[in-house]
């Protein structure tokens, strides 16, 4: 579904975020990528986005060409990518409701649909009883929770989540694990980016080691160790 | 479509409610913008109304002797009205002078006295002359005090009057021009407070806007509330700047003014009250909506190395 075939890219000051990096992930596959901060995931997640583009190499989206892609199809290409953030990027004016059925609005969906669709999803992700809070009055993982479900919500080809448990507490940390895992479980493939030793050998699924920008291992049920 | 249409609008309109303090703070320096943009349409149009009504009661009034005939009084009048910078030429003949005269004085018994005492007319045949430009009446007197008929004529007030409408003509035009160029200056000032308010308020919505860009809204999706938070925004700034120039303008023409109320210095702003309106209302959006959708468009530019 998703290849990088040979990418690097190269920032302006001559910085090597990643140096030839080839893989693939398949429809409905676990894909953990680890490494120490700095390592290049960030931006390997940003280049899957097209939130930057590759200095050398292609980036292929089932049959897109990610870096060719004119300006005006990016928002649709980015709708079939569910995205979770470290920092949950969610819209602080917008109720928890509205935060995830704001993805469904973007789409163009009807008002039943999102009605019907949204407690769905937040009740997937446990805060179904917090439907019409604001962000500020969630705590992180409750924030996180919202996040997963707007990201879900579109019910995407993949997951991707950058660093999602960065901020949360381990116990936190686990059960937003368990949600990728049971998301996954559900059909949706998963990349999920982290340095966090403990969270990706509990995974137990392929896993994708960077160091430096490069590739160091891709192992299926891989353990990650420094 | 309509959908997508509605949820612009719902969104524009939560992001106003639910950021009061912001929008309030918004109205108002859009608000004391317009005040002063429609201040100094006021100020040129009222100014400008005074002026015209100064100008339209100068006059320069041609004596002729008491043995001047009537035929020769009214060539001169002919010859006069040729001039293409001549307004308006008013024949007063002895007659009328003398019925103007006792109409205007009938409650002096003193000078009615006087009149009688007399027994003829002591008034003599007069023409009066209305230019379009002061230049013109100095023109008009060298004319009348060198031409064929000099020998029939008593006296010109002008050479009276000439320093003070010389004063008029001259405040006229510089009303006309510096108020244009002040207007110019002050507008832009608007411009630029509206335009530096509203790109602070959504400098502070960048990251949202990132986060909309991320979840795959397209620019319109985003950009639509904003237009519309622009568009609300200037027309209430609009509307209570015109409510506030309405009551400023009743408060001061029920107290009259003196002579500012006599000279039709408020007329100005009842004759052109619907314009005024449109300037203010339709000035508030399109300054708001387009100060909104320049600020927006900075951050849905994709920027990438």
């Amino acid at each position: 579904m998703i290849y990088f075939n040979n990418v690097t890219k190269v920032f302006s000051n001559n910085c090597v975020a990643l140096s030839d990096i080839s893989f693939g992930v398949s429809d409905g596959e676990f894909v953990s990528i680890a490494g120490k901060s700095g390592a290049g995931k960030s931006t390997l997640i940003r280049l899957l986005l097209n939130e930057e583009r590759p200095t050398q190499g292609e980036i292929i989206f089932e049959d897109i060409n990610v870096n060719k892609m004119s300006p005006s199809y990016l928002p649709y290409y980015r709708r079939k990518i569910g995205v979770v953030y470290q920092d949950y990027k969610l819209l602080p004016q917008k109720t928890v409701f509205e935060n995830v059925a704001f993805a469904l609005e973007v789409l163009g969906k009807s008002e039943s649909e999102i009605k019907r669709v949204v407690p769905q999803a937040l009740d997937l992700v446990g805060i179904l009883d917090k439907a019409s809070n604001f962000p500020k009055e969630l705590s992180g993982g409750e924030q996180q929770r919202t996040a997963l479900a707007r990201a879900i919500v579109i019910q995407p080809r993949v997951l991707v989540a950058d660093e999602p448990t960065g901020n949360l507490d381990m116990i936190t940390t686990k059960e937003i694990v368990k949600l990728f895992l049971k998301i996954n479980q559900l059909g949706t493939a998963v990349i999920l980016t982290t340095h966090n030793r403990e969270i990706v050998n509990s995974i137990q699924k392929r896993l994708i080691v960077l160091d430096k920008g490069k590739i160091i291992r891709d192992e299926e049920k891989g353990r990650y160790y420094l | 479509m309509f959908n997508n249409f509605f949820r612009v609008f719902k969104f524009g309109w939560q992001e106003i409610s639910r950021n009061m303090g912001i929008s309030i703070g918004t109205i108002f320096i859009i608000f004391i913008a317009l005040c002063l943009v429609g201040g100094t349409f006021l100020l040129r149009g009222m100014s400008e109304n005074l002026i015209a009504t100064l100008e339209n009661k100068v006059d320069v009034s041609v004596y002729f002797k008491d043995d001047a005939k009537e035929e020769d009084v009214l060539l001169v009048k002919k010859q006069i009205e040729e001039f293409p910078e001549v307004k308006e030429v008013e024949y007063i003949s002895k007659e009328k002078a003398l019925e103007t005269f006792k109409e205007t004085h009938k409650n002096n018994q003193l000078l009615m006295e006087s009149l009688t005492e007399i027994g003829s007319n002591p008034l003599p045949s007069s023409l009066n002359i209305k230019a379009i430009q002061a230049s013109s009446y100095e023109n008009l007197t060298n004319f009348l005090m060198n031409g064929e008929y000099k020998n029939i004529i008593e006296k010109i007030n002008w050479s009276e009057n000439q320093a003070i409408i010389e004063r008029l003509f001259s405040i006229s035009n510089a009303v006309k021009t510096g108020g244009f160029a002040a207007s110019l200056i002050l507008v832009l000032i608007a411009v630029i407070v509206t335009f530096n308010t509203i790109r602070l308020a959504i400098y502070s919505k960048r990251e949202e806007i990132e986060t909309m860009k991320l979840i795959g809204a397209t620019n319109w999706f985003i950009r639509g509330p904003f237009v519309v938070q622009g568009l609300i925004t200037g027309f209430f700034a609009g509307l209570i700047a015109f409510l506030f120039f309405y009551g400023v303008e009743m408060g001061l023409s029920s107290r009259g003014l003196g002579i500012f109320g006599e000279l039709g210095f408020f007329n100005f702003f009842e004759e052109n009250i619907l314009l005024f309106l449109i300037i203010q209302i339709g000035g508030g959006i399109i300054i708001s909506t387009f100060a909104s959708l320049l600020a927006v468009q900075r951050y849905l530019k994709t920027e990438k190395n």
